[in-house]
């Protein structure tokens, strides 16, 4: 829904977004409802310039007269409006809290009837459970400090407060007619002005916000197609969206790995048997293959996506192997984690690790042989001969997909082996290591990427920075240290 | 210390062969490739040139074995393929005739006989590498003597 939209975009902090918001979401929820002719022109100037207030105090004068020209104009009008909403004088909600009640209160104060202050409030305040809190208590103290506490002004309605209103204008009914009509359509307008300012801006933050996602999708594709392109061969819609779609499946995998990690956890934790602990760690093995599923259908679209490893972190890019984790670095960390082993467990473990790194080893030699191939075939080709070379080459290149096949399929079988040398429960504790291991590795790219920049002047401030970052990563890894 | 058979149609016994043809009689294939599978306790069909099979001989001989290599050429291998698949079909030509196409086995490159039955690809030697399974298999079909 718009409103609910509106809501959380003007949420976090755009307090000045909030009262254009709020005549929208009056407009969208109410308005429809109740398909009378109520004008909410009035209504609306009154909210948005409670809020304009907050940022610009100038339209003091102009808001007494306003509540009580639309007492006077229309004073059936906000009964219409909400009819199951009982307008009591004596009775209003403990707004407290709302914003526009707030600024509603203030203003209130200069008008000189407690209709007025009813009329505008009363609407305000469904309205006002809308604002988000944070907006709340931003805007909250100025108005308790000039209403001298709103809801006490809400409360006491039934009193006129004179003594808090002041009303310039207001003195003579037939002063108040002229001026008044004059600063409604005024206010009108202005309403309009900011109801239409808004909608352009959202509806620019809207298309930003598609032409973002969409030039980061091309960027993706640029990058993992342009290598052997060229870079300037970036064709277009033409390339494949294998990798884009391979992102998005592993954004969701990602997802499913907190999942599984904070069951894992639980799990442990609550020392279940060992055969409900069973289930749950062969459901994480059944998790990484399904990434190696997803890896080789991926692999058969776009397999230098997975190569060049856009598809993952900065970081995790630093330590890829063909297109992924090396399985004999993941056990190096896991012996030292993995403590009480039995001395069987430990052979199994080293045997893993060695064999584990001569698979890795015969990869890599395989693949520096296709890649020995390869710059032959490019840099032979004659001009007579090029295209015969280059489809010799397009058929090299293919074999890398057959690479990255095989090293997902090292990773599986180092995982699938790890999951028979150990029991149940150190099997748990185990996969809980590793994905607390790469959630920390992801968090340091995202922590590397948000460093500041400032090099010179603010190399103080940057070891500060690190440090915190640091006592960030270290406070963890006083729970890792629990295994 | 490691042979490479070169595979070649001129190598080959021809019982009655043809003139000028270059493809031997099927069943001469057939009988020295089948002699070649059971004679020897592992045989590694490879794609000359081809970095997987490369990949595969390194694992290999990281356990100290030495396979017999059999490289293929291009114009070869449809014919070879043929052949495997209709020695792991289980018999001669006739006698399979009744399951034709279902039972027949087209073994990928690199292709590993170990003691005279298919083993498989780099797939299956990786994984029975990593499980552990390798070393007791090999010694199995006697290719590992350790």
């Amino acid at each position: 829904m718009a409103s609910h939209r509106f809501g959380e975009e003007s949420g976090p902090s755009h307090h000045h977004h909030l009262p254009y918001a709020l005549p929208h979401m009056l407009s969208s929820n109410f308005l429809n409802q109740e398909g009378s002719s109520f004008d909410f022109g009035e209504l609306e100037q009154a909210i948005v310039l409670q809020g304009v207030k907050k940022i610009n105090n100038d339209h003091d004068k102009k808001q007494p007269l306003i509540y009580s020209s639309s007492s006077t104009v229309r004073p059936a009008a906000t009964l219409e409006m909400f009819p199951s909403w009982p307008i009591r004088f004596h009775h209003h909600t403990p707004v407290g809290s709302s914003k526009s009640g707030g600024g509603g209160g203030e203003e209130s104060t200069d008008s000189g009837s407690a209709a007025n202050t009813v009329s505008t409030t009363a609407p305000e305040s469904p309205v006002s459970t809308k604002p988000s809190s944070s907006d709340h208590h931003h805007l909250q103290p100025p108005q308790m400090d000039g209403a001298g506490g709103f809801s006490q002004t809400h409360q006491t309605a039934g009193r006129q407060t004179p003594e808090k209103r002041r009303e310039p204008g207001s003195d003579s009914n037939k002063a108040v007619d002229a001026k008044t009509l004059r600063r409604l359509a005024q206010n009108r307008e202005a309403a309009r002005k900011s109801r239409l300012r808004k909608k352009a801006y959202v509806q620019q933050l809207e298309s930003s916000r598609i032409r973002l996602t969409q030039l980061e999708q091309d960027l993706h594709r640029a990058r993992s197609q342009g290598i052997f392109l060229g870079g300037g061969g970036v064709a277009g819609g033409s390339i494949s969206s294998g990798g884009a779609i391979f992102d998005m499946e592993y954004a969701r995998w990602l997802d499913e790995d907190l999942r599984h990690m904070s069951e894992l956890r639980t799990a442990v934790q609550a020392h279940l048997t060992d055969g409900d602990l069973r289930v749950i760690v062969d459901a994480y093995i059944s998790h990484y293959d399904e990434i190696f599923r997803l890896k080789g259908v991926a692999a058969k679209s776009d397999v230098f996506h997975l190569i060049t490893g856009m598809w993952a972190t900065p970081a995790e890019r630093c330590f890829l192997w063909m297109g992924g984790f090396r399985p004999s670095d993941l056990i190096k960390m896991l012996i030292s984690q993995l403590d009480p082993l039995t001395e069987q467990q430990i052979m199994g473990i080293y045997g893993l690790q060695q064999t584990s790194q001569q698979a890795e080893d015969a990869l890599s030699q395989g693949l520096e042989q296709l890649q020995q191939s390869l710059i032959d075939t490019i840099a032979n080709g004659s001009i007579n001969d090029s295209m015969h070379h280059m489809a010799v080459a397009l058929g090299k290149l293919a074999n890398l997909e057959g690479f990255v096949r095989q090293a997902d399929n090292l990773r599986q079988q180092t995982l699938h082996q790890l999951r028979r040398i150990l029991t149940v429960r150190q099997a748990a504790r185990c996969f809980l290591v590793i994905g607390e291991y790469y959630g920390r590795l992801r968090a340091l790219s995202s922590l590397w990427a948000s460093r500041p920049r400032e090099a010179l002047q603010m190399a103080d401030d940057n070891s500060c920075q690190t440090t915190t970052d640091l006592h960030m990563v270290q406070s963890s890894q006083n729970q890792f240290s629990n295994f | 210390m490691q042979e490479a058979i070169l595979y070649r149609s001129d190598r080959l016994p021809t019982a009655a062969s043809a003139g000028g043809s270059a493809a031997p009689p099927p069943e001469n294939i057939n009988s020295t490739l089948r002699e070649l599978v059971a004679e020897n306790a592992l045989v590694v069909f490879a794609r000359k040139g081809c970095c997987m099979c490369h990949v595969v001989k390194l694992l290999l001989h990281g356990h100290g074995v030495n396979p017999t290599i059999v490289d293929i050429d291009e114009q070869n291998e449809a014919d070879i393929k043929n052949d495997l698949s209709r020695i792991l079909g289980g018999g001669v030509d006739g006698a399979n005739s009744g399951k034709s196409g279902a039972a027949a086995v087209v073994p990928q490159f690199p292709a590993v006989f170990m003691g005279g039955e298919l083993f498989g690809g780099l797939e299956e030697i990786m994984g029975a590498h990593i499980s552990g399974e390798l070393v007791p298999r090999l010694r199995e079909a006697r290719a590992l003597w350790l």
